[in-house]
């Protein structure tokens, strides 16, 4: 018998002396284990020498598109106002309720030092002018809550409620106010580079997602002119009936001719625990069927209160559309899989 | 001569969303990060992305200076998203793509003897345990050190020296089987 995991160990000097000076006396002695030993040498270099797939071309413009692209499709403005506005409150811990409905714009001095402008638009995230905000934190730390057109403005334990009262006040600038607390300025800019740096995460975690979407699912394909007719939904679905003989133990589950290309989906009836499904005969068979073709296999193995399921899903187009064998014929077959799971999609 | 930003930089680079850092990141890293999705997941393709996402997420903690070079570093993130996908996923259903079967083309049959045999072990590599599958992987294939798969992992490394072992042994039997 082979001491497998013993000259493993030996190989990374993970075994204790004397079973070392053991096992090597037995590779000098016993050819087999010397060929066992030679063998989980060269192992460790094969090991090393697999390739790595590359990830499918569309895979990667999808997820640099998702990593680069910023934020389209999202008003540019209110990106910007919803953002800012979290930076500010980030920035200093500030308590905001967002109105629930449309108040009117006020401004608020605190004590002489420091503009708080109040600036609450139908869209909620976009409640508080960013600057203003920041500004007024330069003098004081305080509590904003706006809710239906009320401002409370909180300082060093006093509250104050003020209404929010038409016509508005512009929203002011603190400039003046920085200038004035240049260790607080500091502070701050500080803090605003670190949420920039923050945002700048956040923006490409929302775009990468829906790259990630984007490739995730895929892009439905139109049926080609000119299709051979052996593809069509009637010649698909023959040439994988025709296929499927009753020693096989195999039924057709459902085929998916949504879109293109067909996707036939088939059960085993008896499955065995630790059996492979020999999916090879029966997509050979499938694409002798078609008179030739790409062709891909999906198997999946799952649990349900009966015991094993096996299903399998071919799918075939002409040799010169093997692309359509890609990225939505995937998704479109984990989806149909997955809806045979007893947990569902 | 000047040198563009993305090289100088890349992970201030891709920080600030620039194409051509993160063009320069996959490129260089992308084939690992999927192969590790394609032999620890069943949805490598959705593995791929969300694996990026942590990334994304972490690369302001990167280190330049620290011990982990950036491949290394990315690969643990990945590791240890893997680990996580499956531990959520427990014992649901897997999709296994059939290597070899997209294309019916007469050559096909055809493969040189060491494509033959890395097929195998691939082969092999399937039928290992998941835990041993990711140790040997992660550090036969991808050269990271078993201490940062223990932290990955989240085991003493003496489980991940063992779950190596048997793991060698048992892909050394499979291949000796399958000759």
């Amino acid at each position: 018998m082979i001491p497998w995991e013993d000259l493993s160990r030996l190989l990374a000097s993970d075994l204790p002396e004397a079973e070392a000076e053991a096992l090597k006396a037995r590779i000098s002695a016993e050819p087999e284990v010397a060929a066992a030993y030679a063998q989980l040498q060269s192992l460790q270099g094969e090991l090393a020498d697999l390739d790595d797939p590359a990830p499918p071309p569309a895979l990667d413009v999808a997820v640099l598109d998702g990593l680069t692209e910023g934020p389209r499709g999202v008003g540019g403005a209110w990106k910007v106002a919803a953002v800012s506005g979290w930076l500010a409150a980030a920035a200093a811990g500030l308590v905001a309720v967002w109105p629930a409905t449309p108040v009117q714009p006020v401004s608020i001095e605190v004590d002489g030092h420091a503009n708080v402008g109040v600036v609450p638009e139908e869209d909620g995230m976009k409640a508080i002018a960013a600057s203003s905000v920041v500004g007024a934190l330069a003098g004081a730390m305080l509590t904003v809550s706006v809710y239906e057109g009320t401002a409370t403005v909180s300082q060093d334990g006093q509250t104050r409620t003020l209404q929010a009262n038409a016509p508005s006040l512009a929203v002011n600038e603190p400039g003046v106010l920085l200038e004035s607390e240049p260790d607080q300025v500091r502070s701050l800019k500080k803090q605003v580079a670190d949420l920039k740096k923050q945002l700048a995460v956040t923006r490409l975690e929302g775009v990468l997602t829906k790259g990630a979407l984007q490739a995730h699912e895929g892009t439905p394909q139109p049926w080609p002119d000119g299709l051979p007719p052996q593809f069509s939904p009637a010649g698909f679905e023959s040439a994988v009936r025709d296929a499927l003989l009753p020693e096989d133990g195999v039924v057709v589950e459902t085929f998916d001719c949504t879109e293109f290309p067909c996707i036939a989906l088939l059960r085993r009836v008896d499955p065995v625990e630790g059996e492979d499904w020999d999916a090879r005969t029966l997509a050979d068979a499938v694409v002798d069927n078609l008179g030739g073709g790409a062709i891909s296999v999906n198997r999946a193995n799952m649990d349900d209160d009966e015991g094993l399921v096996q299903l399998m899903a071919i799918s075939a187009v002409p040799k010169d559309q093997r692309e359509a064998l890609g990225q939505r014929t995937e998704y479109r077959t984990r989806a149909l899989m997955e809806a045979q799971s007893p947990e569902g999609p | 001569m000047a040198t563009e930003p993305a090289r100088q930089d890349p992970i201030h680079a891709a920080l600030q969303g620039e194409r051509q850092a993160w063009a320069m990141l996959l490129a260089d890293h992308g084939p690992a990060v999927y192969g590790l999705c394609r032999r620890f997941a069943d949805d490598p393709d959705d593995a791929y992305q969300s694996a990026w996402e942590r990334v994304v997420r972490a690369l302001p903690r990167f280190d330049p200076a620290g011990t982990a070079s950036l491949r290394t570093w990315i690969l643990t993130i990945t590791h240890r998203h893997l680990v996580d996908r499956h531990r959520r996923r427990g014992t649901r259903g897997t999709v296994l793509p059939l290597v070899g079967l997209a294309s019916s083309e007469p050559d096909a049959e055809q493969l040189l003897s060491r494509r033959q045999r890395q097929a195998r072990l691939e082969a092999a590599l399937q039928r290992l345990p998941d835990p041993q599958r990711r140790v040997v992987v992660m550090h036969h294939l991808h050269g990271v050190p078993l201490d940062d798969i223990a932290h990955g992992e989240g085991v003493p490394v003496g489980t991940v020296k063992s779950r190596l072992h048997r793991g060698r042994a048992r892909l050394a039997e499979l291949m000796e089987g399958s000759r």
